[in-house]
């Protein structure tokens, strides 16, 4: 029966093979899937039988490829490719005799210890450091470009695969091949999207994703707008993020509109709703209120804060001091990449 | 707690994760079934990933042979195709397997004979007969089911010359394959035709009407969904699909006689657009007194055994497959 690798590859000759390993086993924790379903995970993506030896539970299984429960290896041989866990109670081995051919190995090894960690609840004891440091590699700029090569190679890619970066507060650099993914992969957690880019040019990505996660917001009412934001419709505002020095004194009207939101908890998701939106009207349906209630915050705010907040000049003066306040924010919060 | 109403449709019965799992993995890469115009790109993926390197292995080492015959077609339209492959050692007369493959009605070949169906041919010493019907659009209903039928009545009239056993005759195939498996089983019944020792009827697309609870649930995810099928059916029947017209020997749901068939095998994922026709075509096939056995297996999205044959439900799956053909076989 053919391996799944090559199942995949047959299907998707463009698609990275490390990525797709990775969302492989996410997928299956996700689904809370069994730890027999994980080594056969690792035998499938592998092509060669897979071994769990777990010295906690006093569990040992073995997989083949096709994904047949087989008797135990009664030797392991010391050149397979393997993770261990940190206190080396659980181990994973792909039978590999000559592991130079497949270099994804280390990675399905490392992913299913990983998985298996954590349907056995114990995930801090298998965190795939090796990982995490090549894809840090590939987005740093500094990095000299045959150590990027190198840890493009570690995770299956190509400087020519085109990856875009995701930037999650407090989490490590996250690589998707299209913006769907990177879209699915930052879920419901606050991110910036950086470009498509060949990934030979991630750090960029990287860079604008940063960038574009500083223009992002919690999504609710005393922080309303958007909670993930792509570098590709940031436009001039990335330049803003870029170029705004931290600590620098920031423009009256966004400290009018600071202010003013500290006694008016309303003003905030109005100044958004109304400059995002063509008319009072759609501002009103986006808030969930009626139009005069919409129509009388407005008067408010543009009395408050001193501008016609709903005529086109307004509306621009009003997200350009919504964006920096941002910017400020996350400069506040968000120490810089690296 | 809030309770549905008893006729409400709840969510998307939800997948198994090792299926979950790959087809994550290969979603965005599948083809698309999205109107006619998706049909040339869809065929090429399907071409593309086309895989016969277990049959040639096999034929390199001597144990299955492939012979290729062209047949003349039903009245009035071009020859037909049969790719016949046996077993090399087989002597006497050997049980027939006459296959037609799936690919919504609109796409597949003869050729595209999965290593599962090779195990069967060794193992149980049948002969498998493919046969290369023509394809909707270009040829709409009811072109495909006859090329079906009239390659079954070549195989039955030729049984000598195939060394097959006449009383042994199989008709298999799997999604739309299933649906034309079992409406070639409804014509040789209605025309007195080649006899069929059995239908074997996997993830069987059978109702254009494509309004299950089970299509409904599962529009727009999985692998065959609601849009996709409404796109076979559409290939296949135009602007007949779903209306009073349609026939049963283009969709065997709309039957309104289930007599007399032979045993029949059914199995179907539960998460599946043809979920709730396989299990009403057998609950009817019971109901008309057919010997039937169905199998419905949690979380199996359509065709989850091909597209990840190393998870444990596609495991249970062909191991119930080879369970019946085996009691079947050995009646």
């Amino acid at each position: 029966m053919r391996d799944l690798t090559a199942r995949i590859t047959a299907l998707a000759p463009e698609a990275a093979d490390a990525l797709k390993a990775i969302a492989y086993f996410d997928e299956l924790s996700q689904h809370g899937a069994g730890v027999r379903s994980v080594v056969r995970a690792a035998a499938a993506l592998s092509g060669v039988p897979a071994n769990l030896i777990d010295r906690t539970g006093g569990v040992s299984m073995r997989v083949t490829a096709d994904g047949t429960s087989m008797p135990v290896a009664e030797s392991v041989d010391p050149s397979w490719p393997r993770a261990v866990t940190e206190d080396g109670a659980v181990e994973i081995v792909l039978e590999r005799s000559a592991p130079n051919e497949a270099h994804l190995d280390a990675l399905v090894a490392e992913r299913a210890l990983l998985a298996i960690a954590t349907a056995i609840g114990r995930p801090d004891e298998a965190r795939p450091r090796d990982e995490n440091l090549a894809l840090r590699t590939v987005v740093d700029a500094k990095a000299t470009p045959k150590l990027r090569h190198q840890a493009l190679e570690r995770l299956g890619l190509t400087p020519e695969t085109e990856v875009c970066v995701v930037a999650v507060r407090g989490a490590a650099p996250v690589l998707a091949i299209a913006l769907a993914e990177a879209r699915e992969k930052a879920g419901s957690r606050r991110a910036g999207i950086g470009q498509v880019l060949p990934a030979d040019e991630a750090p960029l990505s990287w860079k604008r994703a940063w960038s574009a996660l500083a223009l992002t917001s919690e999504g609710t009412r005393a922080d309303p707008g958007d909670r993930i934001v792509l570098a590709d419709d940031a436009g001039a505002l990335l330049w803003l993020v870029e170029h705004l020095s931290p600590g620098a004194e920031l423009p009256d009207d966004v400290t009018s509109v600071t202010t003013h939101a500290a006694s008016a908890p309303w003003l905030l998701e109005t100044l958004e709703a109304i400059s995002t939106n063509d008319s009072v009207r759609d501002a009103a349906a986006a808030l969930g209120l009626h139009h005069s209630t919409v129509q009388e915050r407005s008067a408010r705010a543009s009395r408050l804060l001193g501008w016609d907040i709903t005529d086109q000049r307004g509306k621009h003066r009003t997200q350009l001091a919504l964006a920096i306040r941002r910017i400020g924010n996350a400069q506040r919060t968000n120490p810089a990449p690296q | 707690m809030s309770r549905t109403k008893p006729d409400e449709i709840g969510p998307p019965v939800p997948f198994d994760p090792e299926l979950a799992a790959a087809l994550e993995v290969v979603r965005d890469y599948l083809p698309r079934f999205e109107g006619l115009d998706s049909i040339p790109a869809a065929r090429q993926v399907i071409m593309a990933g086309l895989d016969t390197s277990g049959l040639d292995r096999r034929v390199e080492t001597g144990a299955l042979s492939v012979m290729e015959r062209t047949i003349p077609g039903p009245a009035g339209a071009p020859d037909i195709d049969l790719f016949i492959v046996r077993p090399t050692a087989a002597a006497g007369p050997t049980p027939a397997l006459y296959y037609t493959h799936g690919g919504g009605m609109i796409l597949g070949t003869a050729r595209g004979v999965s290593e599962e169906f090779l195990e069967w041919v060794e193992r149980f010493g049948c002969t498998l007969i493919s046969v290369e019907y023509r394809l909707a659009p270009e040829t709409p209903h009811p072109g495909p089911v006859e090329d079906c039928y009239a390659g079954l009545v070549w195989t039955a009239e030729h049984t000598d010359e195939l060394n097959i056993d006449p009383d042994r005759i199989v008709v298999f195939g799997s999604s739309a394959g299933g649906g034309l498996a079992a409406a070639t089983t409804l014509m040789a019944r209605d025309r007195r035709g080649p006899k069929i020792a059995a239908q074997f009827l996997m993830c069987p697309m059978l109702d254009d009407r494509n309004d299950t609870a089970s299509a409904i649930q599962g529009e727009g995810i999985g692998t065959w969904d609601r849009r996709a099928n409404q796109t076979g059916w559409t290939a296949l029947l135009g602007d007949a699909r779903g209306g009073p017209d349609v026939s049963e020997y283009a969709a065997p749901a709309r039957a309104t006689d289930l007599t007399g068939l032979p045993p029949t095998f059914i199995d179907v994922g539960a998460a599946e657009t043809f979920r709730d026709e396989a299990v009403a075509y057998a609950s009817r096939l019971w109901r008309a007194g057919v010997d039937a056995e169905l199998h419905v297996f949690a979380g199996g999205f359509h065709g989850y055994d091909a597209l990840a044959p190393h998870a444990a439900v596609s495991k249970d799956t062909r191991d119930l497959r080879v369970a019946w053909l085996t009691r079947f076989f050995e009646r």
